[in-house]
């Protein structure tokens, strides 16, 4: 049973039968900090109360704020996020997802990855 | 017709068409192949053609690559010169030359905001009136203000890479232990600096361990106090409390010799006075008689003014209390040494002296008051 799916303007957000939650960007965004928001108050609805592993799909992403990726790694994610798989198939996701392991490193565990079959396998170790 | 003619046979024509047909990109569409030496021509001029185009795209791509690598060139030397407000403009696909000025981009924002927290951290440090030393796991000076610099009188340079022990004026204090660097968490401790030139300096000291990313011991944040002007003020204060303890004694043994009181018999004591007498002095004149009186059981007090310099109505008033006093407990008082100007004195005060005995000399009350009590006994 798939679970509530919120589409905000930089992202559709879902939780599917396997306890995973997805987060695919739209292609072409460019996310502000108002959009973080939007897409972790979209998370943290869609997790119901409960902390689950995350699958980020940002290979479609133009740009994102220094403030997004402060927000997206803030303190409140680690409540309904227990791991964060990142898909990276493009240059600029490659890019994003190196700052996600330097400079933005959020609080739970986060890998990067270009097969989401390998990103699924690795976030299912963190189902709860 | 006349280049078909012409060029008839020409195995140059072949090995032109082969020549742009190998230049022109494979999905450019050149036709092949031809039977006739006009279709050849006709398929090479074609070739050429999107040849040019192709050129020309690359000229402008080139150029376009160019101008983007000057706009790199350019905000990369602007962060090198610390200015971290421009940033190079951003393309409308993602491609690799995209992402390496996104990457440019963001690379500023995290600078700009590391930056604006050193500068900002650095302030504060730089405007603590507190001496601040950072020391590494093994005791070396990585960091000091300028507090500190000031205080123990050496440049920065001069103290960072040096052990600790340079600042203290006793390593082997219980602050270290001996030890190249203090192993624990130590607060407000007194212990004394050494400055550059070599005097000694008390100092409030606190200094408290400092963690690494891992929770390894990566050194010490130490701060010290200067107490120089405390240690002074403390000093200072008991000095003057030990010289107010001097002066209470010295008081105290005053008062003691400005008010002898002198047992002639056990019926009568003389108490001489000499100098001038206050309110202060006449109350303790007042209670040094009662409690010999009362101690003693006299029956006579003889209270020898010779030596007092000044009578007025406040001396004189004292007196009658004394006497009045002195009568409440059964004794008597009698008033001698009354020189002739201080006589003139108290007639002119109109001090009644009715209730008071008095003499000219203590020689005289001295006799009235010895054979008055040897008579009563």
């Amino acid at each position: 049973m798939t679970g509530e799916e919120i589409t905000t303007r930089t992202a559709v957000i879902r939780l599917e039968d396997d306890g995973i939650v997805r987060v695919i960007a739209h292609p072409g965004a460019v996310e502000t900090v108002e959009d973080a928001h939007n897409n972790i108050d979209a998370m943290e609805q869609v997790c119901q109360g409960k902390r689950r592993p995350t699958l980020v799909d940002i290979t479609k992403v133009k740009s994102q704020e220094r403030g997004a990726r402060e927000h997206y790694t803030g303190p409140r994610t680690a409540r309904f996020q227990s791991a964060v798989a990142v898909m990276i198939n493009s240059p600029m996701s490659r890019l994003l997802g190196n700052f996600y392991l330097g400079f933005n490193k959020p609080e739970v565990p986060i890998k990067l990855f270009t097969s989401q079959a390998d990103a699924l396998v690795w976030l299912k170790g963190f189902l709860q | 017709m006349i280049m078909d003619a012409t060029l008839t046979g020409d195995d140059r024509v072949d090995q032109l068409l082969a020549t742009i047909t190998r230049c022109v990109h494979a999905d450019a569409g050149v036709q092949q192949p031809a039977s006739t030496t006009s279709d050849k021509l006709d398929i090479a001029i074609q070739g050429l053609d999107q040849l040019v185009k192709e050129l020309v795209a690359c000229r402008a791509a080139a150029a376009n690559l160019e101008q983007r690598f000057d706009q790199v060139l350019d905000v990369v030397g602007s962060m090198a010169a610390l200015d971290f407000t421009k940033q190079v403009p951003m393309g409308e696909e993602d491609t690799n030359f995209d992402a390496l000025a996104a990457g440019i981009n963001m690379l500023g924002e995290e600078l700009t905001a590391s930056m604006v927290s050193r500068t900002y951290v650095h302030n504060i440090l730089e405007s603590m009136n507190d001496a601040l030393v950072v020391i590494d796991a093994q005791g070396m000076i990585q960091t000091v203000n300028r507090a500190t610099t000031e205080l123990l009188g050496y440049q920065k340079e001069e103290l960072l890479d040096q052990p600790i022990g340079i600042m203290f004026a006793d390593m082997d204090t219980a602050l270290t232990g001996g030890r190249a660097m203090p192993a624990q968490v130590i607060q407000n401790t007194e212990v004394a600096f050494k400055t550059r030139n070599g005097r000694e300096l008390p100092v409030s000291f606190s200094a408290s361990v400092m963690s690494d990313a891992f929770g390894e011991h990566a050194g010490m944040v130490c701060v010290a106090h200067d107490i120089t002007e405390r240690k002074q003020a403390e000093e200072a204060l008991r000095h003057s409390i030990v010289q107010e303890e001097v002066i209470r004694a010295q008081s105290a043994a005053l008062a003691e010799l400005s008010t002898p009181i002198i047992p002639i018999t056990d019926q009568v004591m003389v108490m001489p006075l000499i100098g001038t007498i206050d309110s202060q002095r006449a109350q303790q004149v007042l209670e040094v008689l009662l409690h010999e009186i009362a101690g003693r059981g006299a029956a006579v007090v003889i209270i020898d003014i010779t030596g007092v310099v000044v009578v007025d109505t406040q001396v004189a008033n004292a007196l009658l209390q004394a006497a009045q006093a002195v009568k409440l407990l059964g004794a008597r008082v009698m008033l001698t040494g009354i020189r002739p100007e201080v006589a003139q004195t108290l007639v002119g005060l109109g001090a009644d002296l009715r209730s008071v005995v008095t003499y000219s000399t203590l020689q005289s009350g001295l006799a009235v008051a010895l054979r008055r009590t040897n008579g009563a006994q």
